[in-house]
């Protein structure tokens, strides 16, 4: 059985179809990557799954569970976690009891001293334990960003989307963001990542899901994504993409 | 433990009021400890939650209507109060679920509106509430001396009992969440939290003693009337004690409506055909002025004076 | 034909409604600040009025420019004084602070005009037109035509003029707006002058058909919440439409309920709107 599984899933906006019948299915273990040109609908599908929108037809299941209308808090503690783009803090509290929240509530610590506890095991993890006294209003970007991840993994989830994550990080940022995502992985964490960046996806992911206007256009290996015609028509145009084919034929 | 020890110092202290023999004296502390209660309840939704309430005028009436009915029927004035308690906290409940997914404005003038509606009920449902004529409640036959005792007392434990729901809401499961709630709402969700289930507690509960205490006033005045005990001043004032004393905090609101209570009573005695515009200057310089309420003030004048800022103090 | 002429009440009175209703919802929608001092706006145009009859024998359709300006400078002044600096604020502050301007306000009326209700008793009344088996009063025929006309105005203003885009514009976007080199501090004290203009002015035409007193305030205020709820926030077009159908529903609400509960009809229907639909007849979202 599939941990998480879509089903012929769409959802428009007046007339605008942001997911048009899409249908995906993420085993436990991988690392899925979510790519697409913007507006492709990534987001959107990060929504859906995690209950911030209901789902216009189709169906998710989650560990052969429906899930499609349940509310967010729900689907939080049933074991889907998600970052935001553009990151969600509370603002005015401190780092650790920003952690302590989803230790709280999602994955149900008993008292507030297992939540500490947690919630520094998940500081731990992301190397922010230092700053557990901050205000998270004071944090850099780098440092908001992974009290973002550490709220999610505070949260025990099997599932982890992760939206954009490294938007806005130098390049040392992304290489230690990187190493966090792996060890995420490692321990037992299936991971969805959406990502511009072709380095990472590329280096990361077992297995790509590319959507394109809301539908999805190509499943597979980085490998097989790369030379994809249709991926490369949406990303650069279809005369790059007819102009691939034609070289490959050339060189066959 | 010094301020819990000191807290409790102070409403000892409170309490000794009567030994004073002054009524007059009495009395305002009777306001006070009423005014200390709604403040507080207020703190649950308003302050904590963040949701701009003005229900609480309709939940004071609600309250002193509940107990003056409950009292014609013949009810000891003490089960009346707690039933007006638990209506009004039953009332709130449904309020809640019906508004609370509505966000700033929009919540702000349901909240508002409700105490209207149940003014025009009160006015029309003349049966059961005596209409606009108002309705009588059965006058003690104790002395004036004992009656200021007593409703001093029952306001005081009121507000002692508001003040330790505070005090368990903000170091409990309930106060956390309504702080995350009040930062970021979709992401609170997020985490897990039942932003629905919280909220319309956090309102329940801040109904609860507002409710006893409008029975109380109820017994405490014998005569209500709709206009005066759903009025939008019993919403407003709470408001602007918990802004005076620092919204959010546990005594915020209770050294809030000290303050209030002594302007008031200094306005009424020397301007009472002003006393509105004075209320009105007061809102104006404390929106300009203590924007953050007195505690805010203190805490700033503590943390510069005493600790030298870490400028070296930054992560990553 | 009785339903007709309910339905004429509700209409004439509707549109004066919306003529109380389009300044307050203008400021809410531009601003998003809820000005609490708006039913007291009202009822000081209808003094502006009353005064302006009984001392200078101005008719009181023509004091609206009086009123109407007077209430301009008042409320550009306030907004650039004092609301102006809490206008991004959170809805509590803002709510607060226009509640103690107004408690400062509605005291001030009290203290110079006392609580005692006026009405304008012009020496030449219009009397009323008959047609068929109607009765239409032509004070509240012309109050709902000139109210029409103002809405119209205003609703020119808007559209045409340079003002006019630059204040739809801060609504739309008050940061896109300033970085299109748009004055936003200045749209906002105009807009707020001109939400004052108009319930100043409505405050004239009312003054012939209302009993003027400070104590109606609230009663204005709530009608605009309700208007604006609605018809949907801040276009003209949805006061207009909240308007009128506040107006019928409260005429056709007094036929079987009684007259006085005029206004509890009012605020039942804003609860319920609220609750199921709080953008309104009209459909458009407003600002949180």
């Amino acid at each position: 059985m599939s941990l998480l599984t879509l089903q012929n899933v769409s959802r428009s906006f007046g007339g605008l179809n942001a997911l048009d019948s899409v249908d995906m299915t993420v085993e436990r273990g991988e690392i899925v990557g979510l790519i697409g040109p913007n507006g492709a609908g990534k987001t959107t599908l990060v929504n859906v799954v995690t209950g911030a929108l209901r789902p216009s037809a189709g169906n998710i299941l989650f560990e052969g569970q429906s899930i499609a209308g349940q509310k967010p808090h729900q689907i939080g503690q049933m074991g889907i976690a998600r970052t935001y783009q553009v990151v969600q803090p509370f603002p005015e509290m401190t780092v650790l009891e920003n952690v302590m929240a989803p230790a709280t509530f999602a994955a149900r610590a008993g008292d507030l001293e297992e939540a500490r506890g947690k919630a520094m095991e998940a500081l731990r993890f992301v190397a922010l334990d230092g700053a557990a006294e901050t205000i998270a209003a004071e944090l850099t970007l780098a440092g908001r960003k992974r009290l973002e991840l550490a709220k999610s993994l505070a949260m025990e989830p099997k599932v982890l989307l992760l939206d954009e994550v490294n938007a806005g990080l130098n390049s040392a940022e992304i290489d230690g963001a990187l190493t966090l995502i792996r060890k995420i992985a490692d321990n037992g964490v299936t991971v969805i990542i959406i990502e511009h960046l072709m380095k990472v996806v590329m280096t990361l992911c077992s297995r790509i899901v590319v959507l394109h206007h809301g539908a999805k256009i190509a499943d597979g290996t980085p490998e097989e994504i790369s030379h994809d015609e249709q991926v490369i028509g949406a990303y650069l145009g279809t005369r790059y993409s007819r102009g691939l084919g034609a070289r490959e034929a050339a060189h066959d | 433990m010094t301020r819990v020890v000191s807290v409790l110092i102070g409403i000892a202290l409170v309490a000794c009021l009567p030994v004073l023999g002054d009524n007059y004296l009495l009395r305002l502390g009777t306001m006070f400890a009423m005014y200390a209660a709604l403040a507080l309840s207020w703190n649950i939704i308003g302050g904590f939650a963040g949701y701009p309430s003005f229900a609480t005028a309709a939940f004071f009436g609600l309250g002193a209507y509940t107990g003056a009915i409950l009292q014609g029927t013949g009810v000891s004035m003490f089960i009346a109060w707690a039933g007006a308690g638990l209506v009004a906290c039953g009332f709130a409940a449904l309020l809640g679920m019906a508004i609370l997914h509505l966000k700033g404005h929009y919540f702000a003038i349901a909240s508002l509106v409700v105490a209207e509606v149940l003014l025009e009920v009160a006015t029309s449902w003349t049966s059961v509430t005596g209409g606009g004529m108002g309705l009588n409640l059965p006058v003690l036959q104790i002395s004036v001396e004992a009656q200021a005792r007593l409703f001093f007392y029952a306001m005081l434990t009121i507000a002692v009992l508001a003040l330790g729901m505070n005090w368990l809401v903000a170091n409990g499961k309930l106060g956390f969440a309504l702080r995350c709630i009040r930062q970021n709402e979709d992401a609170s969700s997020m985490v897990g939290i039942d932003t629905t289930f919280y909220k319309v507690t956090g309102f329940a509960l801040s109904a609860v003693f507002v409710g006893s205490a409008g029975a109380i006033y109820a017994s405490w005045v014998f005569y209500i009337e709709p206009a005066d005990v759903f009025s939008v001043l019993t919403s407003v004032k709470p408001i602007v004690m918990v802004l005076l004393g620092g919204a959010g905090t546990v005594l915020g609101p209770v050294i809030g409506a000290f303050v209030f209570i002594v302007m008031e009573e200094l306005v009424w005695r020397n301007f009472l055909s002003f006393h509105a515009a004075v209320l009105g200057l007061l809102i104006v310089g404390l929106i300009f002025f203590v924007p953050n309420g007195i505690l805010g003030l203190l805490r700033r004048r503590w943390t510069s004076g005493s600790r030298p800022q870490s400028s070296e103090e930054n992560v990553e | 034909m009785l339903y007709i002429q309910i339905l004429l009440n509700g209409l004439m009175l509707g549109g004066l409604y919306a003529c109380i209703a389009v300044g307050f919802s203008l400021v809410w929608g531009v601003l998003n600040v809820i000005n609490i001092m708006h039913g007291s706006f009202v009822v000081l145009g209808s003094y502006i009025a009353y005064f302006a009859y009984v001392h200078l024998g101005v008719h009181p359709f023509f004091s609206i420019v009086l009123s109407g300006g007077a209430l301009f400078v008042l409320g550009y002044a306030l907004q650039a004084g004092l609301i102006n600096r809490v206008v991004g604020a959170p809805v509590l502050t803002t709510l607060v602070l226009t509640f103690g301007l107004d408690l400062l306000l509605n005291n001030a009326m009290l203290l110079a005009f006392s609580a005692d209700y006026r009405t304008v008793r012009l020496e030449n009344p219009f009397g009323s037109l008959i047609v068929a088996d109607l009765v239409i009063p032509l004070n509240r025929l012309y109050g709902m035509l000139l109210a029409g006309a103002l809405t119209a105005l205003l609703y020119m203003v808007l559209v045409r003029s340079r003002m006019g885009r630059a204040i739809v514009a801060v609504r739309m976007d008050s940061e896109a707006a300033a970085l299109m080199g748009v004055n936003v501090k200045r749209i906002f004290a105009l807009t707020f002058g001109i939400g004052a203009l108009m319930a100043g002015a409505a405050g004239s035409l009312l003054s012939l058909i209302f009993p003027i007193s400070p104590i109606a305030s609230t009663d204005f205020l709530g009608i605009a919440f309700v208007v604006c709820v609605l018809g949907g926030l801040g276009s003209i077009a949805g006061a207009m439409v909240g308007g009128l159908a506040l107006g019928v529903i409260q005429s056709f609400g007094a036929l079987f309920i009684g007259p006085q509960h005029g206004l509890t009809i009012a605020f039942i229907l804003l609860i319920i709107l609220l609750i199921f639909k709080p953008t309104g007849i009209m459909g458009r979202r407003g600002y949180e």
